[in-house]
C-alpha cells in the first residue's frame, strides 16, 4: 500500500456535499440573468410547415425568440446529425422546434404556448427492426451527406447511421463442427440516466463575441470543440465551466441540446446570460437514454461446453439523432460476446434511427445490453450441457494470452478468478430454504468486461503548480459528478509527488484555464487523466530536485520527497538536507538575492499507446484496457404475485489497484444498484414514440428500502499501463448485475425473462405459460 | 409553473367557507398541498385564491372523545402524526399502518388526513382502511355541518360529495367495541414512495359472536369498496381455507380494475385475491 493511494482518505467535496453548500448550475445567480423555455414537438416525426412566433415575441418580458433557422450549422460528437432546434423535420416527440429567452420562467413558459407551429405529421418509425429495411422511409434524408468519424459506417439511403461488422475465424466451418448449436433471442427497453440534477446550463454571449458557458456537462473539452464547429468559433473564444455536476452516467457527455440553446438565445441579447434548466418531465424524454437492443445470438458449443463458434446481430433503437449512440453500437459490436474466447465470430451491430428520443452513452455503454443476452445464452447453454454456469464461464474465460472476439491478445487477466469468488461468496451450489411456500429461492451469477469506449487517440493532461507556501494546486478537466474524481486525482497527486493529501486543492474545470482531456467519460479517468497527473507530479518532482541538486549539493537521483521534505536518500536523516519543497516553489534562490528559474509547474499528458483503429473485419486492438467482474445474486420469487426480492448480491471486479477503497466500493455498490434497477424496475414506456412514464409517479428508481445486502470484493491485478496498476471501475460494476438477476430468477422458477425489465406480470405469465405446456 | 394567487389563513371555519362560497372554482382549499401543489406545478390546476385551512383551531389534532368513544381526526393532521399516534396504533392499528406507507417520511410530513380524502383517489393509501373502518366524515359550510360516511362521501376518481363552500373539517372513527386485528396490504411496484396497484384492508373485531371481519379494497375501483359479499361469507360460516376461497371469490367479483401504466386490469384482479387472502390468514394468525 502507498501512503495516500489505497487510503479511504475523506472526499475532497465532501464538507460541500453534504452541508448542500455546493453550487450547481442552477443555483447559480445573476443581475441580468434570463430564463430559457423550449417549445417541443408534440409528434414523433412531422414536417415543420411554418413556425410564427409574432406573438410570442410581442409578450412583455420577452427578450429572444428562436427558431431553428436562426442557427443551420450541422454538428454531432461521432456523426454530425443534429442542428441546435429542429429545422425541416421533427423527429421524436420533444425535438426543440423554438426557445424563448425571457426574463422570468413564467414569462418565458407563457411565450413558448404562444408560438404556432404547422406540422404536416410523417408516419413514424418506432421499431429499429422495421426501420433498417431497405423500403423504410427516412428519417434523416442527408445521412449520405452526414460527416462522421471514420471508424463509423453509416449505411447509405438507409435509417442505418452505423452498421459495424466484425469476422474472425471461419464461423461457416465452426457451426458445423460444433456438437450443438443454440439460438436465443433478448432485449432491453430504453431507459434514463434519471441525475439527481436535471440537465442545466447557463450561456452568456459577450459583446466581444466571447462565448462564456456554466453547464452541467460531463465533457467541457468536448463540449467546446462541438460549440466552435455550430458558432463558427475559435475555440479560445469558447469558455466552458463545469461547476459540480449532480449525476451524469453518461447522459451529460458529448454535446447536449441545452447550451447552444442558451448560447443562440443569448447571442440576441448579448451580455445577457440565459439559464436553461430541463423539468424532471423534460429530463426524461428530452434528455439522452439509453438505447434499446433487439439481440440475437447463435452459438456452436462442443459437447463439454467449448464455444467454437457464434453469430450476432445487434439491432440498435437509437433514437432520432445518433450522434452518440453510433460509438455505442460499435462498442457493443466490438465486445459482442463477453469476456470470452471465442475463435470464430461473426457479429454484425446495427445502429438505427427510430422516431423515439435520443438515445447516447450510458453507464455501461452498450455493455449492459449486450451483456443481458450473453450472459444468460451462455446459462441456457450450459443448462443443456449439463455444466454449472460457474463451468461453462470458467471454460470459455478470457485468460492470459487468450484472443478476444477482435483478436486482441490479452494479459494480466483475472476474469476467472472473480467468477470462482463470487460463486464461492454467494454459495451457487447450496440450494436455500424459501421462506414461504409459495415463494422460491434461486441463485445466479454473470459475469462482465468493458473497456473505456473510446477513440485510440482520446487524451488527458494535468499540470501541478507549487504554490510559494507548498501547497499545491492539481489542475484537470475532468469533472466531478459524484465519482470521486477530484479526491482519486489528488491521492494519484499526492502519492507520485511525496505529499500529504490536504496539499492537494483540487481545480474545477475551466476550458480557459485547464488543460485538455478529452471526456469524463468510459470509466476513463483514473486511468487516462491518472496517467497524466502522474506525469506532471513526476515532472514537478524533476524540477524540484533540479533545483535541490544545485542548493543541497546531492546528486538529484539520490533525492526524494516525502511529507512535502525533500531529503537525501543516501542520509536521510541529516537536518541539513532535508528542505520543505515550499523552499524551490517558486524557483530557486541564492544568497545574494539573485535566483534561478520559477515556479515548479509540472506537466503531464497522456495518451495511449499501441491501440488503432479496427480494420475492416472488425480486428486489432482498439481497447487501451479492460476491466473484469462477476456478480452474483441470491432472488426469492414470489409466484403468486410474480414479485422479485433480491435478498444479496455480491460483486467482485479485478480494479487494478485500489485507489480509494470507500470511493471503489461506493463504485461498486452505486453501479450494482442501478443495475438492479434496470433488472427490476427501469423503462421508458413509449407508445407512438410518446413517452409515457415521464415522471416519478410511473418510471420508478430503487429506493434505499429496495437494496438488496451487497458484498463487495476487489482483486488487484495490476494493469501494466495503469497509474499504480489501476482500472477504470465506475461503469463496468453495472454491467452484470440485470443477467446475475435474471440468471437467478431461472434458477428460481424455471423459466427465463428473455425482455427487461423482469417485472411481476412477465414472471406470472411466464409461469403460466410454463403451467401450460406442463 | 406557478401562477401568481391570492393566499389566505383564516381562523375560523366561517371565514373559510365564505372564501369558498365566493371564489367557488377559482379557489383551492391547501392542507399539506401535496398533491394541490403538484397539480398547480403541472398546469392541471391554475387557482387565483388559494385558503389555507391549517390555521383553523384544533385543524391537525389528534383528540379521543372518551364520552362519545369516537376519535376525532383534524382534516389537516399530517399522515406521520396518525402513523405515531399511541392511540391511533392502539385501537386503529389499520390505519396507522396504511398511512404509514404513503409517500415517503418527508411527504408524510405535510400530506394530511383531509387531503387524502378530499383528493379522492381511489388508491389513497388511507381511503380504504377508513371505508373499512366505517369512518365519517364532517363537512362544514355556511349553512352548518353534516356528518357522512367516507364510504357514501366518495363518489369517484377525484370525484366526492363535498359542496361549494364546505370544507371537511374532521374525521370520526367509531372505538371498535372488542379487541381488533387489522391489516393493510399495499401492493406496489417496489418497497417505498410509490402508489398502490392495489391496496387491500381488513379488520376483525372481536363481539359475542367471535370476530367479525370488515373488508375495503383500493385502486380496483373508482373508489374505494367494502366488499360485503366476501365479508358475509367470513362472518357467517366456520372459518376454514375453503370459505377464505370462497370470500377471495367474492371479493374478485365485487371489482372493476382499470389497466394502467401501473398494471393491468388483470393483474389487479388476481393481486386483489393473492393480497385479501394473505391479509386474512395474517389477520387470523394476530389473534391465534
Amino acid at each position: 500500500m502507498g501512503k495516500v493511494i489505497g487510503k479511504s482518505v475523506n472526499r475532497k467535496d465532501g464538507v460541500e456535499k453534504v452541508t448542500g453548500a455546493a453550487r450547481y448550475v442552477d443555483d447559480m445567480k445573476f443581475p441580468n440573468l434570463l430564463h430559457a423555455k423550449v417549445l417541443r414537438s408534440p409528434y414523433a416525426h412531422a414536417r415543420i410547415l411554418e413556425v410564427d412566433t409574432s406573438r410570442a415575441e410581442a409578450l412583455p418580458g420577452v427578450k429572444a425568440v428562436i427558431t431553428g433557422r436562426c442557427f443551420p450549422n450541422i454538428t454531432g460528437l461521432y456523426i454530425g446529425d443534429r442542428t441546435v432546434l429542429a429545422q425541416e423535420k421533427v423527429r421524436y416527440v420533444g425535438d426543440p422546434v423554438a426557445a424563448v429567452a425571457a426574463e422570468t420562467p413564467e414569462v418565458a413558459e407563457q411565450a413558448v404556448e404562444l408560438i404556432e407551429v404547422e406540422y404536416e405529421e410523417l408516419p413514424g418509425l418506432f421499431n429499429p427492426c422495421e426501420a433498417m429495411q431497405e423500403d423504410a422511409p427516412l428519417i434523416h434524408e442527408n445521412i449520405n451527406q452526414y460527416n462522421h468519424a471514420d471508424f463509423i459506417d453509416p449505411v447509405p439511403d438507409s435509417n442505418i447511421s452505423n452498421h459495424f461488422k466484425l469476422r474472425k475465424g471461419d464461423v461457416e466451418a465452426a457451426f458445423a463442427e460444433a456438437d450443438y448449436i443454440f439460438e436465443d433471442e433478448y432485449q432491453t427497453p430504453m431507459v434514463q440516466h434519471v441525475p439527481i440534477e436535471t440537465h442545466s446550463t447557463i450561456a452568456r454571449y459577450n459583446l466581444d463575441g466571447k462565448l462564456k458557458i456554466w453547464a452541467s456537462a460531463q465533457s467541457p473539452d468536448a463540449l467546446r470543440e462541438l460549440l466552435g464547429v455550430i458558432f463558427n468559433k475559435p475555440l479560445n473564444q469558447i469558455q466552458v465551466e463545469t461547476v459540480p455536476i449532480g449525476g451524469g452516467f453518461g447522459g451529460k457527455a458529448g454535446l447536449t441540446p441545452e447550451t447552444p440553446i442558451a448560447i443562440c438565445l443569448s447571442s440576441l441579447v448579448r451580455e445577457r446570460p440565459v439559464k436553461l434548466t430541463y423539468s424532471r418531465q423534460e429530463e426524461f424524454h428530452c434528455a439522452t437514454v439509453r438505447p434499446g437492443i433487439y439481440a440475437n445470438y447463435k452459438t456452436g458449443v462442443k459437447e463439454d461446453g467449448d464455444i467454437v463458434a457464434q453469430e450476432i446481430e445487434y439491432i440498435w433503437d437509437a433514437g432520432a439523432y445518433n450522434d452518440y449512440a453510433v460509438n455505442v453500437t460499435k462498442t457493443g459490436g466490438y465486445s459482442c460476446s463477453g469476456p470470452y474466447e471465442i475463435p470464430n465470430v461473426k457479429a454484425d451491430s446495427y445502429c438505427v434511427y427510430t422516431n423515439h428520443p435520443v438515445s447516447g452513452a450510458y453507464r455501461g455503454f452498450g455493455m449492459c445490453e449486450v451483456h443481458w443476452g450473453i450472459e444468460q445464452h451462455l446459462d441456457s447453454i450450459a443448462e443443456e450441457l449439463g455444466l454449472s454456469p460457474l463451468e461453462i464461464r470458467l471454460k470459455n474465460a478470457l485468460q492470459d494470452g487468450s484472443l478476444t472476439v477482435t483478436s486482441e491478445v490479452m494479459q494480466d487477466v483475472a476474469y476467472s478468478e472473480c467468477l470462482e469468488v463470487t460463486a464461492e461468496q454467494i454459495e451457487l451450489e447450496k440450494e436455500e430454504e424459501s421462506t414461504s411456500p409459495t415463494k422460491l429461492r434461486g441463485k445466479g451469477i454473470a459475469g462482465a468486461y468493458k473497456g473505456p469506449s473510446t477513440p485510440p487517440n482520446a487524451s488527458s493532461s494535468a499540470l501541478i503548480q507549487i504554490l510559494a507556501d507548498g501547497s499545491i494546486n492539481l489542475i484537470i478537466t475532468a469533472t466531478e459528478m459524484g465519482q470521486g474524481t477530484y479526491t482519486s486525482l489528488a491521492q494519484i497527486a499526492a502519492e507520485t509527488l511525496g505529499v500529504a493529501i490536504d496539499d492537494i486543492n483540487v481545480s474545477t474545470p475551466n476550458t480557459d484555464y485547464t488543460p485538455h482531456d478529452w471526456q469524463t467519460v468510459g470509466s476513463r479517468t483514473v486511468f487516462s487523466t491518472g496517467n497524466a497527473v502522474v506525469r506532471a507530479a513526476e515532472d514537478a518532482r524533476e524540477q524540484l530536485f533540479d533545483y535541490a541538486a544545485e542548493d543541497l549539493g546531492v546528486e538529484a537521483a539520490d533525492l526524494d520527497i516525502e511529507e512535502g521534505i525533500i531529503f537525501d536518500t543516501t542520509e536521510p536523516a541529516n537536518e541539513d538536507k532535508r528542505v520543505p519543497i515550499s523552499k524551490y516553489a517558486l524557483g530557486l534562490q541564492y544568497a545574494d538575492g539573485s535566483g534561478r528559474g520559477g515556479q515548479v509547474i509540472g506537466r503531464g499528458i497522456y495518451m495511449p499507446e499501441g491501440i488503432t483503429n479496427l480494420d475492416e473485419y472488425g480486428q486489432g486492438k482498439t481497447v487501451n484496457h479492460w476491466t473484469f467482474g462477476c456478480h452474483g445474486a441470491e432472488v426469492e420469487v414470489d409466484t403468486e404475485t410474480g414479485q422479485v426480492e433480491v435478498l444479496k448480491m455480491t460483486t467482485t471486479f479485478d480494479l487494478g489497484k485500489v485507489i480509494n477503497p470507500q470511493l471503489a466500493e461506493g463504485q461498486l455498490e452505486g453501479g450494482l444498484v442501478q443495475g438492479y434497477g434496470t433488472a427490476i424496475l427501469e423503462e421508458l414506456i413509449i407508445e407512438e414514440g410518446e413517452v409515457l412514464n415521464n415522471s416519478f409517479v410511473d418510471y420508478k428508481i430503487p429506493t434505499a428500502m429496495d437494496i438488496p445486502e451487497i458484498k463487495s470484493n476487489m482483486l488487484e491485478t495490476a494493469l501494466e499501463e495503469g497509474p499504480y496498476g489501476a482500472r477504470g471501475i465506475g461503469e463496468p460494476a453495472m454491467i452484470p448485475a440485470a443477467p446475475a438477476i435474471a440468471n437467478a430468477v431461472y434458477d428460481a422458477i424455471g423459466v427465463r425473462i428473455k425482455e427487461l425489465p423482469i417485472t411481476p406480470e412477465k414472471i406470472l405469465q411466464a409461469l403460466a405459460e410454463k403451467e401450460s405446456k406442463g | 409553473m406557478i401562477n401568481n394567487f391570492e393566499y389566505f389563513k383564516p381562523s375560523q371555519v366561517k371565514d373559510v367557507a365564505s372564501l369558498l362560497k365566493a371564489y367557488a372554482d377559482n379557489i383551492k382549499v391547501l392542507a399539506g398541498g401535496t398533491d394541490l401543489l403538484v397539480a398547480m406545478q403541472e398546469g392541471d390546476l391554475a387557482p387565483d385564491y388559494i385558503v389555507d385551512i391549517k390555521g383553523l383551531t384544533d385543524i391537525d389534532r389528534i383528540k379521543y372523545d372518551k364520552e362519545n368513544q369516537i376519535l376525532r381526526l383534524g382534516a389537516a393532521t399530517s399522515l406521520n402524526d396518525i402513523a405515531a399516534s399511541k392511540v391511533v396504533q392502539k385501537h386503529w392499528p389499520l390505519l396507522a399502518e396504511a398511512a404509514q406507507t404513503v409517500g415517503s417520511y418527508q411527504l408524510r410530513n405535510r400530506a394530511t388526513i383531509g387531503g387524502n380524502l378530499c383528493n379522492s383517489s381511489p388508491a389513497a393509501d388511507t381511503l380504504a382502511p377508513l371505508v373499512a373502518l366505517e369512518a365519517e366524515v364532517e363537512m362544514v359550510g355556511l349553512e352548518g355541518s353534516r356528518i357522512m360516511k367516507v364510504k357514501d362521501f366518495l363518489v369517484g376518481p377525484g370525484q366526492n360529495r363535498l359542496s361549494t363552500g364546505e370544507i371537511v373539517t374532521e374525521l370520526r372513527l367509531p372505538k371498535p367495541s372488542g379487541a381488533v386485528k387489522g391489516r393493510y396490504i399495499k401492493h406496489s411496484r417496489r418497497k417505498a414512495v410509490d402508489l398502490a396497484t392495489v391496496g387491500v384492508a381488513v379488520i376483525a373485531e372481536e363481539g359475542d359472536l367471535g370476530y367479525r371481519f370488515k373488508v375495503a379494497l383500493g385502486a380496483v375501483a373508482p373508489t374505494p369498496i367494502r366488499a360485503y359479499q366476501a365479508e358475509k361469507i367470513l362472518n357467517e360460516s366456520e372459518l376454514n381455507e375453503d370459505i377464505i376461497d370462497k370470500a377471495v371469490q367474492a371479493a374478485g367479483e365485487a371489482i372493476f380494475p382499470i389497466t394502467d401504466l401501473r398494471a393491468s386490469k388483470d393483474y389487479r384482479l388476481k393481486m386483489v385475491k393473492v393480497q385479501l387472502r394473505r391479509a386474512i390468514e395474517k389477520v387470523i394468525d394476530s389473534w391465534e
